[in-house]
Parts: structure tokens; C-alpha cells; sequence
């Protein structure tokens, strides 16, 4: 089952002489509960099309379905709510608010949409990214692996339609990073989540189910199953050493 | 221009929101300033304006201090025209109090005199503007504003009379100009002379040709004895009395306006700190690439400059604007025609006074806000630590609050208004000090019924609200100190003015009071009678009052005969008073005083003076046909007015109702500027907050909801700085009540609740309004350049 759904994507920044194409005519599909890596070089619009797959940014041609909706035609207030309740975010960093604990960050989509959190569901979560003792933090009192963890136990609490992350260990040491993948992972194998992740690194993109490449915001060539050598190969074909 | 300086500059351009928004205190300050000294520079000029033209044609002016007995006052004229080197001399009058009312007996209200028009044209200092001036008896002309005002001609017919007087009717023939707050009438000598009803104390005086008016004002005061002066010194004399009122008025506003320039300075430093927070990492670098800390520090202050340099600028435009306006609003004092004048010392205080304050205030902030190690750029501060609540403030705070309470409650019924004001300035002095640590608390405590209702945007918005204890506590405190300034007012003018209506209570034993306009107690015999001849009316009960010669008593109106116990006769014992006996009935509190029946003084003394009458509707008639019927007797009487309790009670506040108004709109000035302060705080930070917000927005907090975080934060700033300031104002009223008497009695504190709830709901509103362009600015911030935005 299709997940999430890209067709003729395209994405200008400014207008005139100044005008930079990030995306130009994407047509990508991610199929639902597997773990799927955006990968390409600096530059290269992984971003920009992140940030239009999950509704943040509104595309400059083409669509966007997310489930059945078609986001493009989604007002601000429908396109806010959709992300509330059925999308996920974790970024580079950042993710969360300084002036909350920990427990209350995870809890902010539900408190914002006021709905009172699902007890069990809650612990799960919580005992899954391995923060039980440490709910009542903030997030400055908490390490940079533990932050983190504390945007996935948020992407997860709603039980959304997919899960988008940015980088999402760009700013850890390997070991924290292997445990944010990991719970990436365990989403997908065990809660059966959709994730969309995107990275430079190879280990990350390892852990994944597929990988699309973009290539001057064009999508250039995916892999399956991939293994950091076939990851490699395909890198070099699209930006060969000069 | 030096590097430094280049870099400031384009610190400030580059920054210009903030930049505005920390110059807006000191426009409003510096256009305050500025627009008091521009209007009183043209109160004066038109004051001592008005003095010269008074004196245009009187070369000397005879007045004799003494109240001179009827015969050595009425050859006084006759005297000083004898004295070689008068040319001509005639006595004049300035009469107060003067009544007036159109013909059909409408009355016009207001604080009029009425002036001699000399019969010899060259003793004239006035002229008529259009008509004429009157040239026989029973004419007049009257000012021109009135005349507008109230909608008469040349050609109507007015009724005028002295206070207590029998009024006359005179047609109007010319208007002029006017000479003070009320209508300025003049007429014939003849006729004032009539209507005073005494000689006059003044005698203006014609030089002959070849004699200078100083030497010939010596000559009239040695042959009469009485003080004269020569035209130069009597225009000077005026004209210093004039120069002083506008200062006395001058000081008075500039009162204000150091209150208003002392708030821009609060927000002005609290504005400098959240920059300069938000600046820390620039400023680390700036270091670590190698600007000494002094070198920071100068162009921080140099950035102070040219903002309080614009402020001022943009202060003194704004302020012409103000000294247009404040005419109209100072109409009701009688200043009229006054046009702004812009003097170059003007110019110079609004340049320092916004400068000065500007980099004043910066200073401090400066200061910390520079000391930031090279290193920090390196670090991820991407939330910045509030410093922890120094130890002074948490020991001396309390300290100052408790003495302050302590003071305030000693003051009680010392009489001292000075011990008050100092436990007033204590406590709020050491509130201000815990403030850091109070406001916030007492925003959680407030705020919590909020978030109730309000959900989780609003949990939110107190969360954010808090998350930096001086930063608020500094935005609040200026809306405190504003409020607490106008709130004291307020409570001790309503708590003033609440017994008035006991007053007019106990006073009134009918249902309508008929007293003079001026409140002098002194009424035209005939309208005793005009009132007798209504017959919807019930007989009335007059006051009279007079004094006995012989004996030396006070004669007043009671219900039988009483005598103070200092008269020296008992109950049943008599007293004789123009060779009448009475016995009296009581002994009644006061000095050397007798009450008799209205009949009994009626008939025993010639001339007694009416001081006021109380009446009710006849049997069976309504209020309003009695109301009518009264109307009707006392059209022929301009000074008489007839009250129902109500608006007797209305009239006894009068001058305190109108001093609360003009305090209160002049106070409102601060409490605006402490709501520019808080608009400050919000804008700087929604920028501080850009990516929180972007990331509150990706997990899905609507447009709407997040407009609504930043107005329940404004929201609850207002709030809590309002209901702070309005109990701190209690405490100081309360004490403040107690420390006086006033009638005999202490005052009790009366919270004129309505007043103060819209006080908070004006507060409120402005909060609101000051969310406005923070939150647009907010929520039009695209979510995804903000979230990848280092
Ligand atoms: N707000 C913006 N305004 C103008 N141009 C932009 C903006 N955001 C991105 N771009 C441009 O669009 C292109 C794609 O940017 P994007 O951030 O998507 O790249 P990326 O693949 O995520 O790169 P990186 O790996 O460095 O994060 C780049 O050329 C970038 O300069
Ligand atoms: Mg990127």
C-alpha cells in the first residue's frame, strides 16, 4: 500500500535571475510501514522535499498525497491538523520546546489538539525510547541522544500515517545515533509506522528498507534493501569524482 | 567614521524594528516634554498678551488695599482728579461672580465678571471687535467665545446681575475679546456702579501732558495716601502674575512629564537587555575575532544615541501635535486661544531629555550585556539563562516591603501626608526589588484558572510567560508603577468624593435646594417671593443669615431659638436682639452664634442675607411639574440654581471630578507607554522564539491557536501588572485616607469598582492590541525556512 505519494514535484525559491529550483518534477512513491532513506548530495533538495512531503512547506508545481488527502489543495487550518494528528517530526535539532518537560513535549500534538493521551500507549512509547526517569526534565537538563529520543517518543504518541525525520543523528556521537535509529527501526518492524528519513550517512541509510536518491532535485535512482556498499555504489555513478 | 561606529550603525539599521520599538517610549516621553513646554511657552505669551492690552490706555492706577468706608472711597476719584497732572481719572470695577442669563431666562453657566467701560474714551483700554462698545445705560458687550458658544447676537437682550443682586436686563452691542475662563462682560460705569452696589476701591488715571506716570503715581499716593502705580509697573506686575501661573502650570505638566520620561527610561532598559541578550552570540564573536570589550561596550551606547537622537526627532513632531491638542483639553480651565510656540530651548530639552534617557538607560544593560566571554560564540546557547535573583534583591525586597507596610500603617491618623508618601515609595520600592521573583509566581497563580479554560495553548503561553523571571517582572513593573500612580489618584478621589453625598444628605431636608451658582451663600431677596407666588410649589424654607452688631452674634435660620452655650444664657433664660426678647428653647455646639425662626429674623433685622432656600412640590404635584414651576420662578435670577440631591452632590465634586480627569489623562500617558513596553517584550520575543514557534506550527499548532499563546501571554502581563498596581494603590489610599480628616471625619476607602474594572478592561484590550503585529509577524513566518534557519 502506498503511503505517501510525489508526483511532478517541483519547488522554486524567489523568482527572476534569483530563482533557485530545489525541486524540479520529483515523481516519487513510499510504501507504507517500511523505513525509506532520502539520500543525495549537499544541495541536492532533500530538504526541500521532505518539508513539502510533510505539508511545512507548500510545493511550486505538482502533488503531494499523503493517505488519501492531496495536500496541495488542503487550506493552512486543514493542512496544520493533518500534521497534528497524522504526521511525525524529527529533525536534525532544535526538536524541542525549552520551556516544557520532557513528558509535556511528548504530549504537546495531543495537548494542542486537547485530547487527553491514550495511559498505555504513553508508557509504551516512553519505556520504548527509554526515558521513564527522566520525563520530568527539561530539555536543556537532557543530553543530545535523549533529546532526540524525546522527538521520537513525540513523532510516535499520535500513532501518525508517517513519520518524517531530517537528519535525525546529523548532531550525535555513532553510539547515540545507532540508538535513534534503532527506535526508527523498532517503529517500523514492531508498531508497523512509515518512516521517511534523510541522511548522509551510510550506517543510517543501512537500516533502511529503500533509498531514493535525488540528484539536482530530480529523483535519480533507488535502492532496496540496500547495503552500505551498493549505497556507495550508486553515489559514485550519480556525483562521480571529479 | 571609525569601524566601530560603521558597525553600529548598521547594527541599528539592520535591527530596525527594534530599533523603533525601543525609540517609541522615548517619542511618547520626548512628545510629552516637549508639547507641555511648547503649549505653556504660548500660554505665557498670550497670557502676558492679554495683561499689556488691559493696561493699553491707564497711566495710573489708584488702589486702595484698606476696605475704605462708603465716604473717603467715593471722593477718591473726586480726590486724585484735584492732584495736578491728571488729565482725567475715573473709578472702575471688576465685579466677580457675575450672573448671567439669556433673556427668556436660560442661565449660562460658567465664572463670569463684569468690567467698566470708562465714559472718557482715552481712560478705554478696551475695544469692541464687532459692534460698539455701550455708550448709555442698559448696554453691554459681551466676549466673543461666549457669544459663539452660547449662540447670541448683537441686538439680544441678557439678564445680568451681582451676585445676591436683583438682575436688569441690557442689550448686547458689541463683542470683544475674552479675559478669562467665563463670559467677560462690560457696561457702562453707571450701571456696574448700580449693580455693585459699593464705591470702587480703583481709580484709573489720565496723565496730563508733561508728566512722566511715575512721577505722577508718587505724587497721587503722597497726596492720598493711597498706593498708586504708573503704567509700566502695573504692567509689569500683571504680567509677572501671569508668567507666574503659566509656570505654576508648566511645572504642573512637566510633573507629568518627568513620570512619563521615568517609565520610557523602565522600558527603554528592559528593551536593551532583551536585545542584547538576543545579541549574545553576535557579540561573542564580535570578541573573538578580536573588539575588546570596551569597544562593545561604546558602540552599544553609541547605538543608544542614535536611537534616542530618532526618538527625539520623531518625540518633538509628535509633540507639536500634542501642544495643538492640549488646548482643547485644557479648555475647561479656561485657556483658550493659547497657539503653541516652539523655542529653540524647547528644541534643546526634547534633543537632551530623549538622548540622555536613552543612553541612560542603556548603560546598565550595556554593560552586562557586553560581558559576554569570546567562548560563548562557540556554545549552543540557544536558550538564554535568566541570572538568578541576586541576594539584595531577595533580603532587601522583602525588607523594604515590610518596613514600607509598617510605615503605612503607623501613618494612620497622624495627619502627615509626607509619612504616607514615604511608606509608598518604600513598599513599591520593595516590591519592585522582589519582583522577579513575585511577578512570576503571581502570573502562575493568576494564570492557572486561564489554562483551565484555555487548554494548552495557554499553558503554554504562561510557560513562555515566565521562562525568563526579569524580563517580565521589568515589563510588568512599568504597567505597575502606572497603574499604581493613576489607581491612588482614583481611590482617594472617589473615597474624597463618597461623602458628598452625605452631605448633600444630611443638608438637604426638601426635595430641591436653591443656592447661588458660586457657591457664596448669598441670594436675591425676591426669590423668596417669586418662589411664594407658585403654586405647585410648597412654601419654601429660607436660610438667612446676618450678624448683630450690638450683641456681636451670628444670627442663623433654625426651627426655634438656640444659642451657643458661649452666649451665656440657659435653657428658658432670654436674649434680647434689636430690642426683641426671645427665650430659648436649646443649646446648640458652635461660637457666640444664635438661631432664630426665619419670621423671627425676618422681622426683627432689615436686611438679612438669603443664603439659600430648600423647597418641595406642593401636595399632590409631580416632581418634574415642580421642577418646571421652579424653573419658571427662577428665570429672572441668572445667579440662582435649584439642585435635587442628586446633582447637588454632583456640583459639591465638581472641581475634584474635573482635577480626577485631567490627573487621569495625564497618568494615562504612563500607563500607554508601560503598554508599549509590554508590545516591546512580545515582538522581541516572537523573534527570540522564531523556531519554537516554527516547530509548535510543524506539530500542528494552527495560525489561530497561535495567535491566541501570544495574546493570552499579553493577556496575562496586563493582568497581573493591573491588579498588582490597583492593590498596591489600595494599601496607599487606605493609608493615605487614615493619615487625614477631612469635614471632621476620617474617610473610608470606597473602591469605585466600576472605574477599576475598566481599568482592566482597558489594560486588557491594549494587551491585546499590542499582541496584534507580534503574533501577525508570528504566524506569517514560513515553518520550513525557520526550522532549517541556524
Ligand atoms: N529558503 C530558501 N531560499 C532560497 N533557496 C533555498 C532555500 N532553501 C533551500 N534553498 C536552495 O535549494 C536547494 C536545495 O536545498 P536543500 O536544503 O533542500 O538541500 P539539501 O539536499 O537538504 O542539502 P543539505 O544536505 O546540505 O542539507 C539549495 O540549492 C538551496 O540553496
Ligand atoms: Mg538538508
Amino acid at each position: 500500500m502506498t503511503a505517501l505519494q510525489a508526483a511532478g514535484l517541483s519547488k522554486v525559491y524567489g523568482s527572476g535571475p534569483s530563482a533557485v529550483a530545489a525541486l524540479n518534477g520529483v515523481d516519487v512513491t513510499f510504501e507504507a510501514g517500511r523505513f525509506h532513506a532520502i539520500m543525495g548530495a549537499s544541495g541536492s533538495g532533500k530538504s526541500t522535499l521532505l518539508h513539502c512531503l510533510a505539508g511545512l512547506d507548500r510545493p511550486t508545481g505538482g502533488s503531494v498525497r499523503i493517505g488519501d488527502a492531496d495536500l496541495t489543495r488542503l487550506s493552512d487550518d486543514k493542512l496544520t491538523l493533518l500534521r497534528r494528528d497524522h504526521v511525525g517530526f524529527v529533525f536534525q535539532k532544535f526538536n524541542l520546546l525549552p520551556v516544557l518537560t520532557a513528558r509535556e513535549n511528548i504530549l504537546l500534538p495531543l495537548a494542542i489538539a486537547g485530547r487527553r493521551p491514550d495511559q498505555q500507549w504513553f508508557d509504551q512509547v516512553v519505556a520504548a525510547v527509554g526515558l521513564t526517569d527522566r520525563l520530568g526534565h527539561r530539555p536543556s537538563e537532557l543530553s543530545g541522544g535523549q533529546q532526540q529520543r524525546v522527538a521520537v517518543a513525540r513523532a510516535l504518541i499520535t500513532r501518525p500515517w508517517v513519520i518524517f525525520a531530517d537528519e535525525p543523528t546529523g548532531n550525535l556521537d555513532s553510539r547515540s545515533g545507532q540508538e535513534v535509529l534503532g527506535l526508527l527501526r523498532d517503529a517500523v518492524t514492531m508498531l508497523g509506522q512509515t518512516v521517511v528519513m534523510v541522511t548522509h550517512d551510510l550506517n543510517a541509510a543501512a537500516h533502511t528498507d529503500r533509498v531514493a536518491f535525488l540528484k539536482d532535485g530530480r529523483f535519480a535512482a533507488s535502492v532496496d534493501h540496500p547495503t552500505p556498499d551498493a549505497i556507495v555504489g550508486v553515489l559514485a555513478r550519480l556525483e562521480p569524482v571529479r | 567614521m571609525s569601524g566601530m561606529l560603521r558597525l553600529t550603525l548598521r547594527t541599528a539599521r539592520a535591527n530596525l524594528t527594534r530599533s523603533l520599538l525601543s525609540s517609541l517610549a522615548v517619542v511618547l516621553g520626548v512628545a510629552f516634554v516637549a508639547g507641555s513646554l511648547m503649549f505653556t511657552d504660548g500660554l505665557e505669551k498670550a497670557m502676558t498678551g492679554h495683561v499689556a492690552e488691559q493696561y493699553r490706555n491707564i497711566d495710573v492706577e489708584v488702589t486702595s488695599m484698606t476696605q475704605s468706608s462708603d465716604a473717603s472711597a467715593n471722593d477718591l476719584a473726586a480726590r486724585v482728579r484735584k492732584i495736578d497732572g491728571v488729565r482725567a481719572a475715573e473709578p472702575t470695577w471688576t465685579l466677580f461672580y457675575t450672573g448671567l442669563a439669556t433673556a427668556d431666562g436660560r442661565k449660562i453657566a460658567g465664572e463670569h465678571r463684569s468690567r467698566t467701560v470708562p465714559a472718557d474714551p482715552a481712560l478705554r483700554s478696551v475695544e469692541a471687535r464687532e459692534g460698539r462698545l455701550p455708550e448709555k445705560s442698559g448696554e453691554v458687550v459681551l466676549d466673543r467665545e461666549t457669544a459663539l458658544r452660547e449662540g447670541l447676537e448683537i441686538g439680544d437682550k441678557l439678564l445680568i446681575s451681582n451676585v445676591g443682586g436683583d438682575p436688569r436686563t441690557y442689550g448686547l452691542v458689541g463683542l470683544t475679546i475674552a479675559e478669562g475662563p467665563g463670559a467677560t462682560i462690560f457696561m457702562t460705569t453707571a450701571d456696574i456702579a448700580a449693580m455693585a452696589g459699593y464705591p470702587a476701591d480703583t481709580v484709573i488715571v489720565d496723565a496730563a501732558e508733561g508728566v512722566t506716570n511715575e512721577d505722577l503715581a508718587a505724587r497721587i499716593s503722597a497726596a492720598t495716601g493711597v498706593e498708586a502705580y504708573g503704567h509700566d509697573e502695573l504692567v509689569r506686575r500683571a504680567e509677572d502674575a501671569a508668567v507666574g501661573d503659566a509656570e505654576t502650570f508648566r511645572n504642573g505638566l512637566l510633573a507629568f512629564g518627568v513620570i512619563a520620561v521615568c517609565m520610557a527610561a523602565f522600558v527603554i532598559a528592559n528593551t536593551f537587555t532583551i536585545v542584547l541578550a538576543q545579541r549574545t552570540r553576535e557579540i561573542a564573536l564580535l570578541r573573538l575575532v578580536g573588539a575588546r570589550r570596551g569597544q562593545v561596550f561604546r558602540s552599544v551606547v553609541a547605538e543608544a544615541a542614535v536611537i534616542g537622537l530618532g526618538g527625539s526627532a520623531l518625540g518633538l513632531a509628535v509633540g507639536v501635535l500634542l501642544a495643538y491638542g492640549l488646548p482643547t483639553v485644557m479648555s475647561s480651565f479656561g485657556v483658550t486661544d493659547v497657539s503653541p510656540l516652539i523655542t529653540t530651548r524647547t528644541l534643546l530639552v526634547a534633543l537632551a531629555v530623549g538622548v540622555g534617557v536613552t543612553v541612560l538607560a542603556a548603560l546598565l544593560p550595556a554593560r552586562r550585556g557586553t560581558a559576554v566571554p569570546p567562548v560563548a560564540a562557540l556554545s549552543d546557547a540557544a536558550v538564554q539563562v535568566a541570572r538568578p535573583t541576586g541576594r539584595v534583591r531577595r533580603v532587601a525586597g522583602p525588607a523594604l516591603l515590610a518596613i514600607g507596610g509598617v510605615v503605612l500603617a503607623g501613618s494612620s491618623g497622624t495627619g502627615r501626608i509626607e509619612v504616607v508618601a514615604l511608606g509608598a515609595v518604600l513598599a513599591v520600592t520593595g516590591f519592585l526589588l522582589l519582583s522577579p521573583i513575585a511577578v512570576p509566581f503571581l502570573v502562575r497563580v493568576l494564570g492557572r484558572p486561564l489554562a483551565l479554560l484555555g487548554g494548552a495553548t495557554v499553558s503554554l503561553a504562561l510557560a513562555n510567560a515566565v521562562r525568563n523571571p526579569r524580563r517580565i517582572a521589568a515589563t510588568t513593573n512599568a504597567l505597575v508603577v502606572g497603574v499604581t500612580l493613576i489607581g491612588t489618584f482614583t481611590l482617594i478621589a472617589k473615597s474624597a468624593e463618597a461623602p458628598a453625598e452625605r452631605r448633600a444628605a444630611e443638608k438637604m431636608s426638601a426635595q430641591f435646594l436653591i443656592t447661588d451658582s458660586a457657591g457664596l451663600g448669598i441670594l436675591p431677596g425676591n426669590v423668596f417671593a417669586a418662589l411664594a407666588r407658585e403654586p405647585q410649589l410648597a412654601p419654601a424654607r429660607p436660610d438667612y443669615r446676618t450678624f448683630d452688631q450690638a450683641t456681636g452674634w451670628e444670627v442663623h435660620t433654625g426651627t426655634s431659638t438656640a444659642v451657643t452655650a458661649d452666649v451665656g444664657v440657659p435653657v428658658g433664660g432670654t436674649i434680647t436682639l434689636r430690642g426683641k426678647k426671645y427665650e430659648v428653647e436649646s443649646i446648640a455646639p458652635g461660637s457666640l452664634t444664635v438661631w432664630l425662626t426665619p419670621e423671627d429674623i425676618t422681622t426683627a433685622f432689615p436686611d438679612p442675607t438669603l443664603t439659600e432656600l430648600q423647597v418641595d412640590p406642593a401636595p399632590g404635584v409631580s416632581t418634574t411639574d415642580a421642577r418646571t414651576a421652579l424653573d419658571r420662578a427662577l428665570a429672572a435670577t441668572p445667579t440662582a440654581v435649584a439642585y435635587d440631591k442628586e446633582q447637588y452632590a454632583k456640583s459639591l465634586n465638581a472641581n475634584l471630578n474635573q482635577g480626577l480627569g485631567a490627573v487621569t489623562a495625564l497618568l494615562a500617558l504612563a500607563v500607554i507607554i508601560a503598554l508599549v513596553g509590554v508590545a516591546n517584550t512580545l515582538t522581541l520575543s516572537v523573534v527570540e522564539r522564531t523556531r519554537e514557534n516554527s516547530l509548535l506550527r510543524a506539530v500542528g499548532l494552527t495560525r489561530r491557536q497561535l495567535r491566541l499563546t501570544l495574546s493570552a501571554e499579553a493577556l496575562v502581563l496586563a493582568l497581573t501588572g493591573t491588579l498588582i498596581g490597583i492593590a498596591l494603590s489600595s494599601a496607599i489610599a487606605l493609608a493615605a485616607l487614615r493619615s487625614i480628616e477631612m469635614h471632621g471625619r476620617s474617610l473610608a476607602l470606597v473602591m469605585p469598582w466600576d472605574r477599576l474594572a475598566v481599568l482592566l478592561v482597558v489594560a486588557a484590550a491594549a494587551a491585546l492590541a499590542a499582541s496584534v503585529l507580534p503574533a501577525r509577524r508570528a504566524v506569517r513566518h514560513p515553518i520550513a525556512a525557520n526550522l532549517a534557519a541556524e
